[in-house]
């Protein structure tokens, strides 16, 4: 069974490290009130850390010692006791609203004469939020150089590795693959055999 | 059964008068050589003279005051070792329960008075135990009548045998006043269904919500937001642990990818803790599956932390406390040579069954379908057993104590194939039986599985006749050999693509299922009963 909406298979690049390692900072700064804790390797220890303590002013997140150990999560009021049967709900601080994120949008996918320049295809891709939980992705369409992998064509890269029309994604099949966009709107279908699923990027769903 | 040493018991019982012969009424010594090594079963903890001025703090602990010679130097001190509980009746399963503050011989009988033993207690030869396969039901017992009610009422292994199931009502929206809703998982805490899914809460990004519906998708509690994040969010995966739902999910609200994230709610949808983040990794972590082991939980999941140093992805797993706490390290449970994702998980016969699609290295684009299993901490992995070529996203789900896998084939590039394939195996990872257990389609795949104790009831989508769209059929098979036992029917056609379903084992002899429209992009709920009557 499919897990959810298929994920872009964007990676994070060297240039970009030095952009996200700076967003920590202000995402740390806009986001009070949201604060994170320091999970522990183990379970008694977790469980004090989210036994229904107020939650307190922001701060960076802070993950656990050994990789994949632990957990962080956001302070809230209430929360678990810590055994089964003893529970207490939980007031999640939640986040606060944030207007959708300023975008680059050059151009539209579903376009159907491109407003690319020649030679430049029409492709989402999608700025995820560094900081410690608040902030939000950006969706972006830019025109970029398009590559040349068809339907089901592995690849790597979401913006360049795909032909016109297409877009990398963690689809349906192992790997991350070419796979045709579609408008969720149910205006196009996809050819027999395949349905027009959703991606991350608002609106736009591919054909797997 | 034997549980502690035969050795322990003849010590214990002469270890009063041992010590009486031994002359131990010795001064006690000012000396504290509380460190020195003690030549008997546990290290010395206090100096004596007799047994009386030993302390016996736990009732599954006997004390005795010994001697011990130390560089030629004889004193007594207090020893301890475990009790030995060992009744020398193989029958009986022996232990010290400092609750009970003494040993505890557990033998089969029949509690619930139905006139049959039950089944031997955990390692105690089975010849030993009796017939009744639930010996708290006294209306299950060998010779009961079996009844449309998802139990094994007359101990032949097989579920509501003799009933054939049928579409009670027409499929109902499941949260019809939110838009773009796609489910994650559907579970059943023994009362209501819990649903977890997706919807588009503004234009520019989704969240998950975790809720509870009867048998009509009319919610009872909830539905209740999973995580008040601003970056996208989905409904996970849910299991059910008797007490409380966990739900797991992947989103990417930090770290510049996707991570997984757990938390629980309660059966009135109230969310119990805090977000756990499960994994702290560079690339991408996604499709999170979480199943309870009677334990706790166990959560696997499709890791792309290894690509940036050139590797594959890998299926990775962490445990998670009943009270929603991740438990010791994470377990990489793919192989470095292994490129692998699409992650199922399933608890059967004790062990933690995993099925997962690894690139095939000897056909470009090839995949194949691959198995092992693990004990409930993940350990003890048996060897990897490859189940079939050009698979996809296979689901694994326990029947009886055996494991069912079910994936179908094909790929993107190559449009889906027309058959789900299917294997049994056993705990240990081997293969029962292996083959195709739907005919006749263009293009079959998405499917979801229950038990019948002897068979699989399956639910998949499927194009019948090319130009068509998915539509959703349901049938019956036996695990033992894949032999169709309740030939398909239609469960859901509307002329939209209806794909991803989940179904699950509801009161009574009920199932529930749930699915997605790709068209309307919304969400059903729809219930197979025996005969189509709800009882």
């Amino acid at each position: 069974m499919w897990s959810g909406k298929r994920s872009f298979s964007w990676q994070r690049r060297p240039p970009e490290l030095a952009l996200g390692l700076a967003l920590v900072a202000l995402v740390a700064a806009s986001c009070a009130g949201h604060s994170t804790v320091r999970g522990d390797d183990d379970e008694a220890a977790g469980t004090t850390n989210h036994a229904g303590r107020a939650g307190s002013g922001g701060g960076a997140n802070q993950l656990a010692g050994r990789a994949g150990t632990g957990a962080s999560a956001s302070a809230g009021k209430g929360g678990s006791a810590g055994k089964d049967g003893t529970d207490v709900p939980y007031e999640d601080p939640g986040c606060p609203d944030a207007a959708a994120p300023a975008a680059t949008i050059e151009c539209n996918v579903f376009d159907a004469v491109s407003t690319c320049p020649s030679g430049l295809a029409c492709k989402p891709d999608i700025d995820h939020p560094y900081g410690d939980g608040c902030d939000q992705q950006v969706f972006n369409l830019r025109c970029v150089t398009p590559g040349s992998g068809q339907q089901g064509d592995p690849c790597g890269n979401g913006m360049t590795d795909c032909a016109d029309g297409f877009i990398c994604v963690i689809g349906a099949s192992h790997g991350a693959r070419c796979l045709r966009m579609c408008p969720l709107d149910g205006t196009v279908r996809c050819p027999s055999g395949y349905v027009c699923g959703p991606t991350d990027a608002d609106g736009i769903g591919v054909c797997a | 059964m034997k549980f502690g040493r035969a050795a322990a018991v003849a010590w214990l019982a002469l270890a009063p008068a041992a010590c009486a012969r031994s002359g131990l009424l010795l001064p006690a010594s000012d000396d504290d050589d509380s460190g020195a090594a003690g030549q008997g079963p546990s290290e010395p903890t206090n100096e004596c003279r007799v047994d009386a001025d030993c302390v016996r703090s736990d009732p599954c602990v006997s004390v005795a005051c010994k001697v011990d010679v130390e560089g030629g130097k004889p004193r007594a001190v207090c020893v301890t070792q475990p009790l030995d509980c060992d009744d020398g009746d193989v029958c009986t399963a022996d232990r010290c329960d400092s609750a009970a503050a003494g040993c505890v011989h557990e033998r089969p009988v029949d509690a619930d008075h139905d006139g049959f033993v039950g089944k031997a207690p955990a390692g105690v030869p089975a010849s030993c135990g009796g017939q009744d396969c639930d010996d708290g039901d006294a209306s299950v017992h060998p010779g009961a009548t079996e009844q449309c009610d998802g139990k094994d009422d007359d101990c032949n292994g097989a579920v509501d045998e003799g009933f054939a199931l049928r579409v009670f009502s027409a499929p109902v929206q499941i949260a019809p006043t939110m838009t773009h809703t796609e489910l994650g998982s559907l579970a059943f805490d023994g009362s209501a269904y819990a649903v977890a899914y997706t919807a588009g809460n503004s234009s520019f990004n989704t969240q998950g919500y975790f809720g509870l519906i009867d048998h009509f998708a009319a919610f009872t509690a909830g539905p209740s937001l999973v995580s008040d994040i601003n970056a996208d969010s989905y409904g996970g995966s849910l299991d059910f642990s008797g007490k409380s739902f966990l739900s797991v999910w992947s989103d990417a609200r930090q770290s510049a990818n996707y991570e997984i994230y757990a938390t629980r709610f309660d059966s009135q949808a109230r969310k119990l803790e805090a977000d756990q983040r499960i994994t702290h990794a560079d690339g991408f972590s996604v499709r999170p599956r979480v199943r309870f082991t009677g334990n706790d939980y166990v959560a696997v999941w499709e890791d792309h932390r290894y690509e940036s140093s050139g590797g594959g992805d890998a299926i990775l797993a962490h445990r998670i406390s009943t009270a929603g706490q991740a438990l010791d390290d994470e377990v990489r449970l793919t192989g470095t040579n292994e490129d692998a994702d699409f992650p199922a998980a399933a608890v059967a016969g004790g062990r933690v069954g995993v099925a997962y699609v690894v690139a095939d290295p000897a056909v470009v684009d090839g995949t194949i379908v691959r198995f092992r299993t693990f004990d409930l901490t993940l350990g003890d992995a048996t060897p990897s057993v490859d189940l079939g070529l050009n698979g996809q996203e296979p689901g694994v789900e326990a029947v009886g104590d055996d494991f069912v896998v079910v994936w179908h084939t094909g790929s993107e590039g190559q449009n889906w194939g027309p058959s789900l394939e299917a294997a049994t195996l056993d705990a240990r990872g081997n293969v029962v039986a292996s083959g195709p257990v739907t005919f006749g389609d263009a293009h079959a795949k998405l499917r979801a599985l229950v038990s019948f104790g002897d068979r699989a009831l399956l639910v998949w989508s499927a194009v019948q006749t090319e130009g068509n769209p998915f539509e959703l059929f349901y049938e019956t098979f036996s695990t033992q050999n894949l032999a169709i036992v309740a030939p398909r029917l239609v469960l859901a056609t509307n002329g939209h693509n209806l794909v991803d379903p989940f179904a699950v084992r509801g009161p009574g002899g009920e199932i529930g299922v749930a699915y997605d429209d790709y068209e309307s992009y919304s969400s059903y709920f729809v219930t197979l009963t025996c005969g189509g009557v709800l009882k």
